[in-house]
């Protein structure tokens, strides 16, 4: 399937915004190498999810029915899909919209507007970090959460 | 008809100031009520009149009176709970207006008395189970009163002073709560025993919910107010113990010399301080009236000098119960003089009554406008940060297809090619209009301060210089001088600082043709008058932000930093801007402390230079240890 020297990693867009999925994609594929796959709503998501299995998955979080957060612990919750990175990708921009989002487990969290390249290097940053590296940042996170009353 | 039985002389109308006061005053001030006082007036006239002649009509009419008024106070204070919006001032009216109508339906009922027996009705009576519903009513309607809260050293001061007058009145009333039940002659029954115990329990029980009020209110005009009507309480209740032990050693209650004083003195301070809250009860408000810019005659009422607003109101009030109160001594030949006063007195009173009614109307109603704005302010809110967000998708997709044609710039015909860029700047330009709304929407809504922690400049300032969009006439192209003194530290919010040098650093590039230099220089300073400092000096750190560019006009300098101001010259180039940069950075620099202004002779070529001022890391950790500044930052 890949002529290139690099895998060609497939990445999932669960958004409810058509024009977004199609300019997303055609990006995506063009500046980033991706194989991209798209998904309506978090239902379609979790069952593409399941066929394809993807690299990785970029959330929308205001989506109908199943919401961006609530796909996003679905997936976190099962040890399939535990792995997988997660990127979310919101129109909410308030700070605590962004906690919300890195406490149900996103890798990294974008406010919409982002740039193509932007969101492709992202893709490509937390495909490239292992478990491990992903599983040492959660803690970084919960410790800088967590007020230290040592003093 | 026994002349004796009933009131030979026509009382001073005290009646009038305390009843239709309180409900009417909360009225729109329209041509019914305005004719309703005028009845009650020559009502008044008639009573006085009569008072003359035929001593049942005279009483008849005074009894009527009292009753009218209340029946006005009662759809007064109901009119004004409909007015109200729901919450607890709207029960709080509610509960006032039950209290007017049970002593209203009271009223009736001794005048109703009156009219067929031709007697003053002694207690006890069926009107006195109504008008010791009043007291309940009352009680309730007054603690759901809204009140702020009053300081811990005042409070104490009035808790010593009310509770000095109050046990003094307890000690009186206690005895004659329990004597008429421990009473063994069977003069009277037993429902008449409870009846006429629980006067000064009613009583007590209002004077105990002034107090609780007295306790809770805050500093100002409430506090003489509610003062009064709590020794007006305290009075009456003596007025009713006395009562009691009168009636019960069976002494005629016309010839008791002690009821009489404290009743008058309790209805005249109640009534008084009634008064006294129309008056003065809404002034508090007088600051957030001006700033409402409505309501000019309110304000100008407000406005009038201390005689004006203290004297002349209480002139006819004080003549009214001085006459009362002295008619008494004189000889019945000078009646006719004295009731020639009274008439002039009530229409007196009667002109000041609808004058503040007209008053406190308007009040009511720029507080309902307050009310709804303030409602039609969180709407707006509302719909900006959804519409922000709603923004944001579309915008994202047309950036996304507008990158692509950038990605591929180089297949394209060059003057598509330019087009593409142009498209670009627009879209960046829109991205970040649609940040910088919701930014200064925040910045509006979220009053606190930020929190704050040890910034260093340099790191700031290679964020900040990493964050310049290339595209807003390349950085590249401008000669960048830097000079900053090592190791300076700001005492701010890093997100922060990095923001405002961000946005200085963007106009200076905006602004300066290619080639030109850029300045950027800090040091720090000593200020005078700091507000963290005791000693009066402050040490501050001063960053400048000089281009070479256009430069601003003088007389246009003010306007640069209105948010959504942008100067006549940017209107006229092409220079992308929202006009919201420099209002984010004056906005964000004072909420950390500092100040930022701008000189610049306006001459191009020598450009301008920004500057500002952020407090110093270390003087604040100088001054004290960490940990205190972290606590005085958190609240605890």
């Amino acid at each position: 399937m890949s002529t290139s020297s690099k895998p060609t990693y497939t990445v999932l867009l669960v958004d409810d915004n058509q024009d977004l999925l199609r300019a997303l994609s055609f990006a995506l594929e063009e500046l980033g190498g991706f194989h991209v796959v798209c998904a309506n709503d978090g239902i379609e998501g979790l069952e593409i999810f399941y066929d394809i299995h993807p690299d990785c998955v970029v959330i929308d979080v205001k989506m109908p029915g199943l919401t961006g957060y609530q796909l996003m612990r679905a997936f976190r919750g099962d040890s399939i899909s535990m792995e997988t990175p997660l990127i979310m990708l919101t129109a909410l921009a308030q700070d605590k919209d962004q906690f919300a989002g890195m406490a149900v487990g996103a890798d990294i969290y974008f406010t919409k507007p982002v740039k193509p390249q932007v969101l492709a290097e992202a893709i490509h940053k937390v495909i490239a970090e292992g478990s491990q590296e992903r599983m040492r940042r959660y803690q970084e996170l919960v410790d800088n959460l967590t007020p230290d009353f040592s003093n | 008809m026994d002349q004796s039985a009933l009131s030979g002389s026509f009382k001073p109308p005290l009646d009038l100031p305390l009843t239709p006061v309180a409900g009417l005053a909360w009225l729109k001030g329209n041509r019914f009520w305005l004719l309703f006082l005028v009845i009650i007036g020559l009502l008044g006239l008639l009573i006085a009149v009569q008072s003359q002649t035929s001593g049942a009509l005279h009483f008849l009419l005074s009894d009527a009176s009292p009753a009218l008024a209340l029946l006005s106070a009662f759809i007064g204070s109901f009119w004004v709970s409909l007015r109200l919006p729901k919450g607890k001032n709207r029960l709080a009216w509610r509960w006032i207006s039950l209290a007017f109508l049970s002593y209203f339906i009271a009223e009736t009922i001794e005048a109703s008395i009156v009219v067929i027996t031709g007697f003053n009705p002694i207690p006890p009576s069926l009107a006195d189970l109504f008008i010791l519903l009043f007291y309940p009513c009352l009680i309730t309607g007054l603690l759901f009163l809204p009140s702020p809260s009053l300081s811990r050293g005042a409070r104490g001061r009035l808790i010593v002073d009310a509770g000095m007058i109050a046990c003094a009145a307890l000690g009186v009333s206690l005895l004659t709560i329990v004597m008429p039940l421990l009473d063994s002659t069977e003069s009277i029954s037993g429902i008449e025993k409870v009846i006429v115990s629980a006067y000064p329990l009613g009583d007590v029980a209002l004077a105990a919910t002034l107090l609780l009020l007295l306790i809770r209110a805050t500093e100002g005009v409430l506090r003489p107010i509610l003062l009064w009507m709590f020794i007006g309480a305290c009075s009456l209740l003596c007025a009713d113990a006395a009562f009691n032990i009168i009636a019960l050693k069976n002494i005629s209650i016309d010839s008791s010399p002690i009821v009489d004083p404290f009743t008058v003195a309790g209805e005249f301070l109640m009534g008084l301080s009634a008064w006294f809250y129309l008056i003065h009860g809404n002034e508090p408000d007088f600051a957030w009236l001006w700033l409402a810019r409505s309501r000019k005659t309110t304000v100008r009422t407000l406005q009038r000098p201390w005689y004006q607003r203290y004297l002349l109101p209480y002139l006819p009030l004080a003549l009214v119960v001085f006459l009362g109160l002295t008619r008494d001594l004189l000889p019945p030949s000078q009646y006719q003089l004295v009731t020639i006063f009274q008439i002039l007195a009530l229409f007196t009173v009667v002109m000041t009554i609808t004058r503040q009614i007209l008053l406190n109307a308007e009040l009511v109603d720029a507080k309902i406008a307050n009310e709804q704005a303030q409602q039609l302010d969180a709407l707006k809110d509302q719909f900006i940060t959804s519409i922000n967000h709603e923004l944001r998708t579309p915008l994202m997709t047309m950036q996304t297809y507008i990158e692509l044609l950038r990605y591929q710039q180089q297949t394209l015909p060059e003057k598509t090619g330019r087009l593409v860029t142009e498209i670009g700047r627009t879209n960046d330009a829109l991205v970040d209009l649609v940040q910088s709304i919701l930014e200064v929407r925040r910045i509006d809504q979220k009053n606190d301060e930020f929190p704050r922690e040890v910034v260093h400049l340099q790191h700031a300032w290679e964020q900040a210089l990493a964050l310049i969009n290339p595209r807003e006439g390349s950085i590249a192209e401008r000669i960048l001088r830097v000079n900053l003194q090592p190791d300076l530290a700001i005492w701010g919010e890093s997100v922060r600082v990095q923001q405002i040098l961000t946005n200085l650093l963007s106009n200076a590039v905006k602004y300066s043709p290619p080639r030109s230099v850029i300045e950027v220089s800090a040091r720090t300073v000593q200020t005078e008058g700091g507000r963290r400092s005791k000693a009066g000096k402050q040490q501050m750190v001063e960053i400048q932000v000089r281009d070479y560019g256009l430069g601003i006009p003088p007389e246009q300098i003010p306007l640069l930093f209105h948010r959504f101001v942008r100067l006549p010259r940017d209107l006229a180039s092409n220079v992308v801007g929202s006009g919201l940069g420099l209002y984010l950075c004056q906005v964000l620099t004072e909420a950390m402390g500092g100040h930022i202004w701008v000189e610049s002779a306006g001459v191009p070529g020598q450009g301008s230079t920004f500057a500002l001022r952020l407090p110093s890391a270390e003087a604040v950790t100088n001054q004290q240890p960490i940990g205190e500044t972290m606590e005085a930052h958190i609240g605890w």
